[in-house]
């Protein structure tokens, strides 16, 4: 009897718990935007700090985000010759490579390697100083761990990550144009004109706008991770995967969301 | 401290190169560009698929492009055009839309008339609209409705046959139109849903066994218009849903039935039809299209 | 002056705290013993404000900790200089930026000139060179880490320290050393101490007042002697695990 009542019961405690734990992110996550907003006056201290973490991503980035986006670039136009040849005007290439570069490839994949790149780094340096104890310390001398910490990570990214879809995108298409014209008889003429055929400004504000959400999900996961990072190396661990798992998924989430909203209101 | 300006100067010339690049790039894309240009505004009715930088031809060699479009009202559309090589335009200079190609690309084609009175800063030139590729499609449409309409007063199962063979063979050219996935055309992707969908009601029609079995009534009995439309009552409620978005509530069935003049029209239309297979055979465009059962 | 009344505390199923009552008057230094993880840092950490109670009350210069908000909270905060157990420094700083953060007077911390002399100053209240000032965190030895963790403690002239285990892991020299440093601090600045520690032998050199935390309660607080003449069997059992103890008490 009690062992089949003990059965019964243990898949809604199990799903109550899971929802529960859920809503505890859910909370603990906006208390954490609060915070996040309310020691935006402290410009003094996260000011030079966000300088040394925009640096660290732009500079350290840069190569990466690059040399992924010129791939990408280059694989859609020798890919789009080939499903085409004999049927459609080459200066598709050049339409199909800037859409799908600066709609799509451009800021997904930047995001993607960032969340690994950034999101990673940023969920490994504060869960570790989170278990030794270094964010104890400086709230035990008054200080926010809010304008320390996480203030400069989030706005660094904010910054920088479009700036780096940007140049993933030029690159994107500049690489796309190059191997383009390695498979194709196309001109810079017939590229330039499917470019420029299809274009809407909206485009490029798409990207940018697609950018900045991604460059939220990137930093503010993983800080809400490390920052809550159980104690001991395994805990670290556990917020880093943790981290890159759910900032990759949200990009995801995202980049479908901002499809809908913003491409078919 | 000048450790601290070197790392604020790499941010910054980061974030400054990334903008600059944004506004070169989205500039290029935008097809704008720096230096001087004319500005020669022209009314259009209709500007179909023209956009800011559609390309503006005199003689065929590309003089500038669509700089900006208004609408200023139903039926009225303002289209400036930026003209970077100076054309001298007189009073009658035309511009008119041209379909290039089958995605529905478009190009604006000025005339820079021959009057000897130049055209007045300012002046609105009067634009027309060209039927291309696009309009005879549209044109298809509207035709095959009639074939449609027309196919009911058949007499001869050979000429439905006939018609049948056509139709779908329509549908399969426009299906290899289809197949190439040219995605952003919006034009040509309507087109095709309207004729798909003309072709997939005149099939069912044809198909159906009531209006097998009408037909076969209609050709022994060459005599009574009137049984024929007895006839055509009868299967009516089941054509009427077929036929009903064709029709649009119009009791067209017995007017159709006893109307002469149907059998000309519909040879008419098979003859444009063909012609218009034949033509988009001969010069399919940019299109390389492997039409194999012609 | 520091008192909790009453402090229970549990983390999740596990209780830590189950009616705490201890006090710590002006300028005394007080040891609070216990087995590891009975949870004498979480009371440390209860004092400061990082960990709130579930009930009880606790006063810091006659201010309740809990209900204390944001900025009376960090003002409180600056006025009391924790010692963590294995330092938490900073690792992307140097010892001078790890220092510089200590001093919570917000225009002193932009006083450069001010900053640049109180640095060597507190190394030197805790027997390091200036030059360890230009080192890294990762460049340092143990028992220079928990130094420099005192230095960045004191660097704001606090009037409490609170130390969490300040000579765990260090070989007897060197725990010596720190022992040596607490008690010197505690002379010199006449700051409030309490000391967490497992060390009994360090505890009673150190301390005008012991206390012994055991199964979430005070056991006892009283001087060494006190503790030493005690028939409760936990004390004596918690005594007698340290051998040396006697012999050094007395």
């Amino acid at each position: 009897m009690q062992t089949a009542q003990t059965a019964i019961l243990s898949l809604p405690r199990a799903v109550g718990r899971s929802a529960i734990g859920a809503l505890a992110h859910v909370g603990r996550f906006s208390l954490m935007l609060a915070e996040l907003f309310r020691a935006l006056g402290e410009w003094r201290i996260w000011l030079p700090r966000t300088m040394d973490e925009a640096r660290s991503i732009g500079a350290g980035s840069l190569f990466i985000v690059l040399l992924v986006s010129a791939f990408a670039g280059a694989v859609t136009a020798l890919q789009t010759g080939y499903q085409f040849q004999g049927n459609l005007p080459y200066y598709v290439v050049g339409t199909l490579v800037v859409e799908s570069i600066v709609l799509e490839l451009g800021p997904v994949l930047t995001a993607l390697v960032l969340a690994g790149r950034i999101g990673a780094r940023y969920a490994a340096e504060l869960g570790t100083m989170r278990v030794t104890e270094q964010i104890d310390a400086l709230e035990s001398l008054g200080r926010s761990p809010m304008s320390h910490l996480i203030i400069p990570r989030v706005l660094a990214g904010l910054v920088m990550i479009p700036i780096l879809t940007i140049f993933a995108n030029a690159i994107g298409v500049l690489a796309g144009w190059w191997s383009a014209k390695q498979v194709l008889p196309i001109s810079n003429g017939d590229f330039t004109y499917g470019a420029q055929y299809f274009w809407r400004p909206f485009d490029a504000y798409y990207s940018i706008i697609k950018a900045f959400f991604f460059a939220g999900a990137i930093t503010l996961i993983p800080c809400y991770m490390g920052f809550n990072a159980q104690q001991g190396a395994e805990g670290v661990g556990k917020a880093t995967t943790t981290a890159v798992v759910a900032t990759s998924v949200t990009i995801l989430l995202l980049d479908t969301l901002l499809a809908k909203l913003l491409l078919h209101p | 401290m000048d450790l601290h300006y070197k790392r604020e100067a790499l941010v910054g010339s980061i974030v400054l190169a990334g903008v600059a690049v944004f506004v070169v790039a989205t500039m290029w894309l935008g097809g704008k560009s720096f230096g001087r240009k004319d500005l020669v505004p022209v009314h259009f009715t209709d500007v179909g698929n023209v956009k800011s930088s559609t390309p503006v031809k005199v003689s065929g060699v590309q003089v500038g492009k669509v700089d900006r479009i208004a609408f200023e009202g139903v039926g009225s559309v303002r289209v400036d055009l930026a003209l970077t090589e100076h054309v001298p335009l007189s009073q009658d200079a035309k511009a008119t839309i041209v379909a290039i190609g089958v995605l529905g690309d478009v190009e604006v084609v000025l005339d820079p008339g021959t009057d000897s009175v130049p055209l007045s800063p300012g002046q609105v030139l009067e634009g027309t609209t060209a039927a291309g590729m696009g309009g005879l499609v549209d044109e298809l449409g509207g035709q095959a409705r009639a074939v449609m309409i027309g196919a009911q007063a058949l007499l001869n199962q050979q000429t439905a046959d006939d018609l049948h063979e056509t139709l779908k063979a329509m549908q399969r050219l426009m299906s290899v139109y289809a197949d190439t996935r040219t995605g952003p055309t919006a034009e040509m992707t309507r087109l095709m849903v309207s004729l798909q969908g003309v072709s997939a009601r005149l099939d069912s029609t044809l198909a159906s066994p009531a209006l097998a079995s009408t037909m076969e009534n209609m050709d022994s009995a060459t005599a009574g218009l009137t049984r024929l439309t007895e006839q055509l009552t009868t299967t009516t409620a089941r054509m009427d849903t077929l036929v009903q978005n064709m029709n649009a509530g119009k009791g067209t069935m017995g007017q159709l039935a006893t109307n002469p003049a149907l059998y000309d029209q519909l040879t008419a239309t098979m003859k444009s039809m063909q012609a218009l297979l034949d033509s988009v055979q001969a010069k399919p465009g940019k299109l390389t299209v492997q039409v194999k059962m012609f | 002056m520091i008192e909790l009344r009453g402090v229970h505390k549990r983390f999740g199923q596990q209780v830590i705290l189950n009616g705490v009552d201890f006090s710590v008057e002006e300028g005394e230094t007080v040891a609070l013993l216990g087995p590891s993880g009975t949870g004498k840092s979480v009371l440390l950490k209860h004092i400061i404000g990082l960990i709130h109670p579930d009930s009880g009350t606790i006063i810091v210069d006659d201010l309740n900790v809990a209900s204390l908000g944001r900025k009376e909270l960090a003002a409180l905060r600056s006025t009391i200089g924790y010692v963590f157990q294995n330092g938490a420094l900073f690792d992307s700083m140097t010892v001078f930026e790890n220092i510089r953060l200590g001093i919570t007077d917000e225009k002193c911390n932009r006083d450069a000139s001010y900053c640049a002399a109180r640095v060597p100053e507190c190394l030197a209240l805790v027997n390091l060179t200036p030059e360890t000032a230009a080192k890294f965190p990762a460049e340092l030895s143990g028992g220079m880490r928990k130094r420099v963790g005192i230095a960045r403690a004191i660097a704001g002239r606090p009037k409490y320290l609170l130390y969490d285990e300040p000579t765990s892991g260090l070989d007897p020299v060197n725990a010596d050393i720190i022992d040596r440093l607490v008690k010197h601090l505690a002379e010199t600045l006449g700051v409030t101490s309490v000391m967490v520690t497992h060390d009994v032998r360090g505890a009673f050199r150190v301390s005008d007042r012991v206390a012994l935390l055991s199964d979430g309660k005070i056991v006892l607080q009283g001087t060494p002697q006190e503790f030493l003449a005690s028939a409760d069997l936990r004390i004596k059992a918690f005594l007698e695990r340290d051998f040396d103890t006697h012999s050094f008490a007395a």
